[in-house]
């Protein structure tokens, strides 16, 4: 079977299939929904826009090892609603707005599942479509790992949902990240990558200083970030150091397979992503001004820019789009 | 922009037609490919002033559409083989060779995002790196998608290998 044989085939069922009539009511109605769910805030937030759009021209530029995408010939189509929290609650942006009435402080990732958020009376809830499933209570932190989700209460003990193979965490951990197989754990002074193979010391700090308790950490792949005073570390899944960048990385997210490390330009204010082996970064073209929060979804990036009034979505990291605009609005992932 | 619009009803009168056979490819199924077109040019009318080059307005129609089914396989549970077809026996109704309809019929059964994977690349013969734009994927998955596409093909459809 060739990809002629295909051709061939697809094309001659797509001509027999009979076509129907296109019924402009029903299409004039649609249009009206869609007009409707665009919501006012995105034409309030236009001028905006091309502001974003004139800044974010000087920066060019895109990872070196990811092909560098071709320029659109069509405008880009509004993607997947991606949840954020958008003035302390919890909402869909993508196609318009969908505000949950959710109340809450983080959220946490998706999974096959649904969307996990981490509620501000410290409930863990799973969200699919309008269900809402309680995960835990009194939950200090959580991370993905995989599907399932492993968070620690104000208590101090560590779970999962659905169990875990992995070596179990010692009293007194804190928990400080996790990924696919992996989490990270401040144990005493110093920092603990726990995966199958056991638990692997970071020599973090690299000098003899004690190891501040939060640290920002992400895990993915077989990589840990954690950044500290405007620098990120990156170590080998081992605990093996790997090298740290500067140059004021205010904010970073390292994406879940380890491929990329997302940061913050100088300021704060831009985008770059770093290769986490080679440590060598690219601007990223699109979002501008000072940017306040990263989250990867899958191989997207979300990042709020604009002090925290634009919300962009870049694909495989690099390939962005805005998705929501307004001035008044406080964005977070 | 209404949909009345002297521009937008010219390019809907005019490429309709092509644009459902495409949307029937991707979804398999009738009534799914007309609830996606329609959905995908209800955008397109809401953005018609900002589509310089009418001529792309296909690209940006078809754009909309994977957009849209790829918000589904965003949730993998939702993206299965189909094993029981939902209007099996349909396709029979369609007026083409035994063996095209056969492997039409293997085609539909194939998970959604894979289908559309060999729509892309062999009926509106994007190359690879395009289709993975359009899927927002990498290379690498479309390549495996299509490997995995042909290879399930060639097995449910060992008698096609020896067809003249």
């Amino acid at each position: 079977m060739s990809p002629t044989d295909l051709r061939t085939s697809l094309t001659s069922v797509s001509e027999a299939v009979p076509v129907p009539a296109p019924d402009l009511d029903v299409l004039e109605g649609r249009v009206a929904r869609a007009r409707r769910r665009r919501t006012a805030v995105r034409s309030a937030g236009a001028a905006a826009a091309v502001v974003l759009v004139a800044a974010g021209s000087t920066l060019v530029g895109d990872r070196p090892d990811r092909p560098q995408p071709a320029e659109p010939v069509v405008p880009a189509v509004e993607p997947a609603a991606v949840p954020v929290a958008l003035d302390g609650e919890l909402a869909w942006v993508g196609d318009g707005v969908e505000r949950t009435g959710l109340r809450v402080t983080d959220v946490v990732g998706t999974t096959a599942a649904g969307t996990v958020v981490l509620g501000s009376d410290g409930e863990l809830v799973r969200v699919d479509g309008e269900r809402v499933t309680p995960l835990a209570d009194g939950v200090r932190r959580a991370f993905l790992d995989g599907d399932s989700v492993v968070h620690q209460d104000l208590d101090g003990r560590i779970a999962w949902t659905g169990g875990s193979t992995l070596p179990a965490p010692e009293a007194g951990d804190r928990l400080v990240g996790a990924g696919t197989g992996r989490y990270v754990v401040s144990r005493g002074s110093a920092l603990y990558a726990v995966d199958a193979e056991g638990a692997h010391r970071l020599s973090y700090p690299p000098s003899d200083e004690p190891a501040v308790l939060h640290l920002p950490v992400d895990v993915g792949g077989d990589r840990v970030a954690v950044r500290a005073d405007d620098e990120v570390t990156v170590f080998a899944a081992d605990g093996l150091h790997s090298g740290t960048v500067g140059g004021g990385v205010r904010l970073g997210a390292l994406a879940p397979d380890g491929s990329a490390y997302a940061r913050t330009g100088e300021g704060g204010r831009g985008l770059q992503l770093l290769d986490p082996r080679a440590l060598d970064a690219a601007p990223v073209r699109g979002p501008a001004g000072r940017v306040v929060d990263l989250r990867w979804d899958g191989t997207d990036l979300l990042v709020v820019a604009s002090g925290g009034h634009a919300l962009w979505r870049c694909a495989e990291g690099s390939d962005c789009s805005e998705l929501y605009v307004d001035p008044e609005a406080e964005l977070g992932l | 922009m209404r949909v009345h619009d002297p521009g937008f009803a010219e390019f809907m009168a005019a490429r309709w037609a092509p644009l459902y056979r495409t949307a029937y490819l991707l979804t398999g199924d009738q009534h799914e490919a007309e609830e996606l077109l329609q959905s995908a040019l209800a955008k397109t009318c809401l953005r018609w002033t900002s589509i310089r080059d009418r001529g792309a307005a296909d690209a940006y129609v078809r754009r909309a559409m994977v957009h849209q089914l790829a918000s589904r396989w965003r949730r993998p549970w939702r993206e299965v083989a189909t094993a029981e077809l939902p209007e099996r026996g349909h396709a029979g109704g369609l007026d083409v060779r035994a063996d095209h309809l056969a492997l039409w019929e293997e085609i539909r059964r194939l998970p959604p995002r894979m289908r559309a994977t060999l729509v892309l690349r062999y009926v509106e013969d994007l190359t690879e790196e395009a289709t993975a734009r359009e899927l927002g994927v990498s290379v690498g998955s479309v390549k495996s998608q299509t490997h995995h596409a042909l290879k399930r093909l060639r097995a449910a459809l060992p008698d096609l290998e020896t067809t003249p």
